[in-house]
């Protein structure tokens, strides 16, 4: 009787010996697994700025006098004022828009014209900005005039003619101005630059 | 001791293989760099185009002469190297130079807008003839956009 008492609190001990060295086995293991994941997050941080200065620095490298940086403002500008575009295009052609979220993305717009006008020197640049500031502020006639806001449509296209006529155009029309954007709301209404 | 071992070797194995992997999703960069490429390049083409299309002669004239400079400078750029879509646009670019030069009764001039269309096409690999060109500059001179008087 006594021998079988002794021999379950032995093995009661022995058990409990294991869980808690089970447990601690476990504990460490995770431990040293969380240090891992802070190595990874730390290195995948630092390999990343490797990696995307590596890219940036063989882009860039050739730009490197006034002049060639003063182009870099200009080609970021143009590369963002075309995005813009065509996200807005694309809005402007997707019927579940209603017209406060096509405003708000043709403001997106009139915003980054306005920031390449900022940055922009040249000329022929600023011509350009001026001519798809002119066709925004013809699609947000146009917006306006589906909306039934016809005082603000109208104030839009007048904004629209007198931009277009600055920058030299022969025809500012108001139904010029909306073939020209209904065929532009089409073309540029893509996910990939360099449709044609 | 032995615990602080292994600290280190789990940290630093974990370090190694986040920058092999950061580093690896660094050079995903690169998409994004030839899109933003391309976006300026088709962006300046396309409103240049437009301006050739509605402005007066002066302000298609700079507008293109405005986009050939920029393409020049884009060629520098590491993402422009394999992109065939800006030598064409250039190309055409100069090929619509010749036709405003054309029409201004500048053959000179005009000569020499076909002569570096042909060699922004050949850049890309296509050898154009001169000849060919000139009937591309005939068609264009032929098919101007109609002078509307403005409203």
């Amino acid at each position: 009787m006594s021998s079988d008492v002794v021999k379950s609190a032995a093995a009661r001990t022995k058990g409990s010996v294991d869980q808690f060295g089970g447990e601690r086995v476990l504990k460490r293991a995770a431990f040293f697994g969380l240090l891992f994941l802070v190595g990874a997050g730390i290195g995948s941080y630092a390999g990343w700025e490797l990696g995307s200065l590596f890219e940036s620095t063989r882009e860039f490298q050739a730009f490197r006098t006034a002049e060639e940086k003063a182009f870099l403002r200009t080609y970021e500008s143009m590369a963002s004022l075309w995005i813009v575009n065509m996200r807005s295009a694309t809005i402007l052609q997707d019927p579940k828009y209603g017209s406060e979220g096509r405003r708000e993305d043709l403001n997106l717009v009139l915003d980054a014209a306005q920031k390449g006008r900022t940055q922009a020197t040249d000329p022929a640049v600023l011509t350009l900005i001026d001519v798809e500031t002119g066709i925004t502020y013809a699609r947000l006639g146009m917006v306006e005039e589906a909306a039934g806001n016809l005082p603000a449509s109208q104030t839009w296209m007048q904004k629209a003619q007198t931009a277009l006529k600055q920058a030299g155009w022969k025809n500012y029309s108001e139904p010029h101005l909306r073939e020209i954007v209904q065929a532009r709301n089409l073309q540029d209404s893509c996910d990939c630059p360099g449709k044609k | 001791m032995k615990a602080l071992k292994l600290c280190g070797i789990a940290l630093s194995s974990g370090l190694l293989v986040g920058v092999v992997a950061g580093s690896y999703m660094g050079t995903w960069i690169d998409g994004i760099l030839i899109w933003r490429e391309m976006s300026a390049g088709t962006g300046y083409a396309e409103l240049s185009n437009l301006q050739y299309d509605q402005a007066d002669t002066e302000h298609a004239r700079q507008a293109l002469l405005g986009f050939t400079k920029f393409s020049q400078s884009m060629s520098k750029l590491h993402s422009a190297q394999r992109d065939k879509a800006l030598l064409v646009d250039t190309g055409r670019a100069y090929l619509r130079l010749a036709a405003i030069e054309e029409r201004a009764g500048n053959s000179s001039l005009s000569r020499q807008y076909v002569l570096n269309a042909q060699q922004s096409f050949k850049s890309m690999g296509r050898e154009i003839p001169e000849e060919e060109l000139n009937k591309q500059v005939t068609k264009i001179v032929s098919t101007a956009p109609p002078k509307s008087p403005p409203s």
